[in-house]
């Protein structure tokens, strides 16, 4: 289930909220998205991540070929990340 | 009729010693008023913004991630074959480049440790251990996990910040940090991959191997030894350099590392050890500058994403000036006070990011601000309301950053605080006074916007403007313990002492400030070259400054003596018996000095050891880069590259403890022969008895609760709490501690050598020791009881044991030549009335002068009614930004632990001075 801190607008605070950056307000984190939630880069939508068990998978997206990732690993600035079709 | 109430009220230490007549006055001076009485300049206010960011703050939990360990680990794999430095220069790098930047609305000044408001991140390649023994305990609750955190934020108020339990998908790592359950996963899977390979477990594979390591692993496990400093905070209580990328810019700081690169490429130039390192250090430079570059153009690019989200035409031009200015310094030299303040913290930043570091201080930063101050306000570029808001802005920045680390090191050592020391006052290279407009304003901004960081320390001189000095005095009379005073002599003349041996002169002597809590930390001067114009600022040189052995319980170590060597609380024989009769004090002090030099000589040689491994595996790169000299030679720290390398130093806790109870073995056993030396080992044993304070879960001694039948100890443990006590002016007491800082200062730490090859010094401050420590220690021949908390620092007086005002204390404090140590502590409660108004500020200044004039290193001040502090402990939810003064740091009431407020309730509250 989508979560607010999967939202590309969510400005994060902490571990259990943030602000979204529309309103300004804060929201926490495990409360449902807005209709206006965009998905925020993680690995757990990139596809050269794939997943396993306990949230993690491998990545292969990258020149090391070959590595461990998890799935809520932000992706903004990861130069592999392939949003899934 | 008599209720139960009744009988355990009685119980009570303080009772019992009232009911004969002994008082035991917690207020010297007079009486404080029956209502509440509030401390002076509360009605300041910081800036709005400023104010809207401290509130969030105060709602932020502290947060952690595992974003920069996977990127960090991730290319360490990566480059497994590469030359260490530059794999771990590499490492670094990639993950600046790939963090995520977070901008909160209305921020100035931006950079986060971790993408939190209050975030940090854990750093298992200097010790997985801790997350090894939890693993199976985080693993099982991040997978049971599935409710939300919605409606339970509200009940983790108490502890302030501190993610003191789980809740919802987040899980408590060390009573502290706040992780989501989502990434437990990885943290635990990194931390797997450090086992046997950490700073901690390699230390501990080479330590073994000294002769003496099962006598280390007693001292620690008894507590007479707190914690090893290698894998812990190998980094930090030292002072920061700005000046390079403040001079230069990054471009030109690259464009000189590629030359200096090519320079000596293949070349020894005659060093057949180390010289070869050279090129690898420069190129580790490199790319390890690339990667922060990027990370603050992220930070550009993320001020121009928000923008786009707002029509507020404030906010716009907020997320204007941050993408401009992180554009620039990006690349060059600062031009404007907005851009050098910038980066400042960007820096800051950065260093924390690299280790685990506590006390990594900003030092005399309105002295580093200056040129640009200068030259903004004479251009109009900039108004003095402008800077305060910055420096407002900069005081919540620096309160949000947290120091990652075990429950031991943060809850045991710390008190969750990270003691970034800012400096004001001091002289110049040529000894005038150094203090400036802008450091007028520092203090300014520390009373409108009161936090714990940066903590304020003065540097008071003889040459220190009156007016400066009041402005300070009144800062202090907010009562949020800062700044702390310093003898700017007494600074100097340690600094000068200890580093003549590495080539410091008495002008460099001067650049000096204060690393963490009250460490004395050495610098060098630079030149900043802006519009034509030069200007020298102070620059941190050095190694840090406290590490080594750390901390020793001094009370502990007469524990020892006085039972043959073992330890009754665990069941250990931990040295050798002496099996001598200590027939006189002569002899008691020549065991005491032998058990204390095994301590040291085992704990030195283990720490060396550690510290290498640290430096050869997990050398610092960054501040390397920034401190002089590591770029002139070509070295990181663990080559010797700064300018000052002798910074290591042995830390002590509980001396005036220890003070108070050879002032009463030498009285009642060897002098008057009331009892036997066997007749206090029976009090000890037994604890006067009373309760153990752990048992009745209250630290101060007035509060403790007596044993039926304990009244058989009434009569010696009267005469041991009656017998001469430090801080009286009184000789029979103060002639121990002068006996005791001789040797300890002059002979025991410069006999020991570190990894360095360079002597060893005394560090005197207790920082949060003085509680852990003291529920290990049993009672002591002062009257102190099992398990409460030891005296702070070093010359603060035992809670109510200084009766004859604070001149008496004063002079006790300074029988001995403080700056044969880099630091002393002294603390005192001083409640509001007493200074109130332009009359009590000048007395306090006075008082203060007094002291340090005395040669004294150090005094601060906790302004406060205590009846503040005992409604905080009952109702911690309605005092979230109550700070108080510890030891050397000043912390929110609700995140430190209750054997400390109990200590700071106890401490004698002066009602007049």
């Amino acid at each position: 289930m989508e979560k607010h801190s999967d939202c590309k607008h969510f400005i994060s605070v902490d571990c259990a909220k943030g602000l979204c950056a529309w309103t300004n307000q804060m929201v926490v984190i495990d409360t449902p998205p807005c209709p206006r939630f965009e998905a925020l880069p993680k690995c757990k939508i990139c596809s050269n991540y794939h997943p396993d068990k306990d949230n993690m998978g491998t990545c292969t997206g990258l020149p090391d070929k070959s590595f461990w990732a998890y799935d809520e690993m932000i992706a903004r600035n990861c130069p592999g990340f392939k949003a899934n079709a | 009729m008599t209720t139960n109430l009744d009988k355990s009220k009685k119980q009570k230490l303080a009772d019992i010693l009232a009911e004969k007549g002994i008082g035991m006055s917690f207020q010297y001076g007079g009486k404080a008023p029956e209502e509440v009485v509030e401390r002076e300049f509360t009605d300041l206010k910081p800036h709005p913004r400023v104010e809207k960011l401290y509130d969030l703050y105060l709602n932020t939990l502290s947060s952690t991630c595992m974003e920069f360990p996977y990127w960090y680990n991730r290319t360490y794999a990566e480059y497994e074959y590469e030359i260490p430095v530059y794999r771990r220069a590499k490492a670094l790098s990639v993950a600046f480049e790939r963090t995520t930047p977070v901008i909160i609305p209305g921020e100035l000044l931006v950079f986060c440790k971790a993408p939190f408001y209050r975030g940090s991140f854990p750093m298992p390649q200097l010790s997985e251990a801790f997350f090894m023994a939890k693993e199976d305990e985080l693993f099982k609750e991040s997978l049971d996990r599935g409710g939300s955190s919605a409606g339970e934020l509200s009940s983790i108020g108490a502890g302030g910040g501190n993610v003191t339990k789980s809740f919802g998908k987040v899980v408590s790592i060390a009573g502290k940090f706040g992780i989501r359950s989502e990434e437990v996963p990885a943290l635990c899977r990194i931390a797997r991959q450090w086992y046997k390979k950490s700073v901690d477990d390699l230390g501990n594979r080479w330590e073994r191997k000294v002769p003496s390591y099962k006598l280390k692993e007693k001292i620690m496990r008894t507590m007479i030894c707190m914690f090893d400093s290698g894998y812990t905070l190998p980094q930090g209580r030292e002072v920061m350099s700005y000046y390079y990328p403040l001079e230069y810019g990054f471009d030109k700081l690259l464009e000189m590392c590629k030359e200096l690169r090519d320079e000596v490429a293949g070349n020894a130039d005659g060093d057949g050890i180390i010289g070869m390192d050279r090129l690898y250090f420069y190129e580790s430079c490199i790319v390890l500058m690339e990667g922060i570059q990027k990370w603050i153009e992220n930070y550009a690019a993320e001020a121009l994403r928000l923008k786009e989200y707002t029509d507020d035409p404030q906010l716009k031009a907020d997320y204007d000036k941050i993408h401009d200015c992180c554009s620039w310094i990006a690349h060059g030299q600062p031009r404007t006070f907005y851009e050098a303040i910038q980066m400042i913290q960007c820096m800051h930043t950065i260093v924390l990011n690299e280790d685990a570091l506590s006390g990594m201080s900003p030092g005399r930063i309105g002295q580093v601000l200056y040129p640009w101050f200068e030259q903004d306000m004479a251009a109009g570029r900039i108004t003095e309301d402008e800077v305060l808001e910055l420096l407002e802005l900069q005081r919540v920045k620096f309160t949000c950053f947290d120091v990652f680390a075990s429950f031991g090191v943060v809850g045991g050592v710390l008190s969750g605080n990270t003691f970034n020391n800012l400096a004001v006052g001091g002289v110049n290279r040529f000894g005038e006074s150094a203090a400036n407009r802008l450091e007028y304003l520092i203090i300014h901004a520390g009373m409108t916007q009161p936090c714990p960081q940066p903590t304020l320390s003065i540097l008071w001189d003889e040459r220190t403007p009156e007016d400066f000095v009041l402005k300070c005095a009144e800062c202090t009379k907010i009562g949020t313990g800062y700044p702390a005073w310093f003898s700017n002599r007494m600074g100097i003349e340690f600094i000068w002492n200890h580093y003549q041996k590495e080539g410091m002169t008495l002008d460099e002597a001067r650049s000096y400030a204060i690393g963490g809590c009250l460490e004395t930390a050495p610098a060098v001067w630079k030149t900043i070259h802006l519009n034509g114009k030069e200007y020298e600022i102070p620059a941190g040189a050095s190694q840090p400054a406290a590490v080594g052995v750390h901390f020793i319980s001094n009370p502990k170590i007469l524990e020892m003596v006085l039972f043959n060597g073992y330890d009754q609380r665990t069941d250990i024989q931990v040295f050798e018996p002496h099996n001598k009769k200590l027939e006189t004090f002569e002899e008691l002090w020549e065991v005491y000095k032998d058990y204390y030099s095994q301590t040291i000589d085992t704990l030195c040689r283990c720490n060396n050891i550690q510290h290498d491994i640290w430096r050869k595996n997990n050398m610092c790169i960054i501040q390397s880069m920034f401190k002089p000299d590591c770029l002139e030679r070509g070295h990181h720290i663990g080559n010797m590259g700064y300018r000052w390398n002798g910074t290591y130093n042995i830390e002590s806790c509980g001396t005036i403890n220890m003070v108070n109870a050879f002032a009463a073995i030498d009285k009642l056993v060897y002098r008057e022969k009331k009892y036997t030396l066997d007749d206090i080992r029976d009090a000890i044993s037994n604890n006067f008895g009373f309760y153990k304070a752990d048992e009745i879960n209250s630290f101060s001694l007035a509060e403790q609760v007596r044993k039926e039948g304990g009244e058989k100890y009434d009569k010696i443990h009267s005469d041991c709490l009656n017998a001469p006590k430090y801080g009286n002016d009184d000789p029979e007491a103060d002639k121990f501690l002068v006996m005791w800082e001789k040797w300890f200062t002059r002979v025991a730490a410069p006999s020991y050598e570190s990894l360095f090859g360079l002597p060893l010094y005394t560090c005197q401050n207790s920082v949060s020791t003085h509680a852990s420590q003291g529920r290990a220690c049993l009672a002591t021949a002062d009257g102190r009881l099992y398990g409460t908390t030891f005296a702070d620092g070093s010359m603060s007086a035992y809670p109510g044991t200084d009766r004859n005002g604070p001149y008496a204390l004063f002079k006790s404090a300074t029988t001995w030549d403080q700056s044969w140590s880099q630091n002393s502590q002294m603390n005192m409660k001083i409640h509001p009335l007493a200074i109130k108004g332009e009359n009590g500020t000048k007395h306090l200044a006075e008082l203060i002068k007094s002291y340090l004039r005395r040669g004294a290193h150090h005094i601060q001040f906790n302004v406060c009614d205590s009846k503040v502090m005992r409604k905080a402990q009952e109702n911690p939810d309605q005092y979230r930004d109550l700070l108080v003064r510890v030891a050397g740091f000043t912390q929110y009431w609700v995140e430190i632990g209750k054997p400390v407020q109990d200590e700071v309730i106890a401490r004698t509250e002066y009602e007049s001075i």
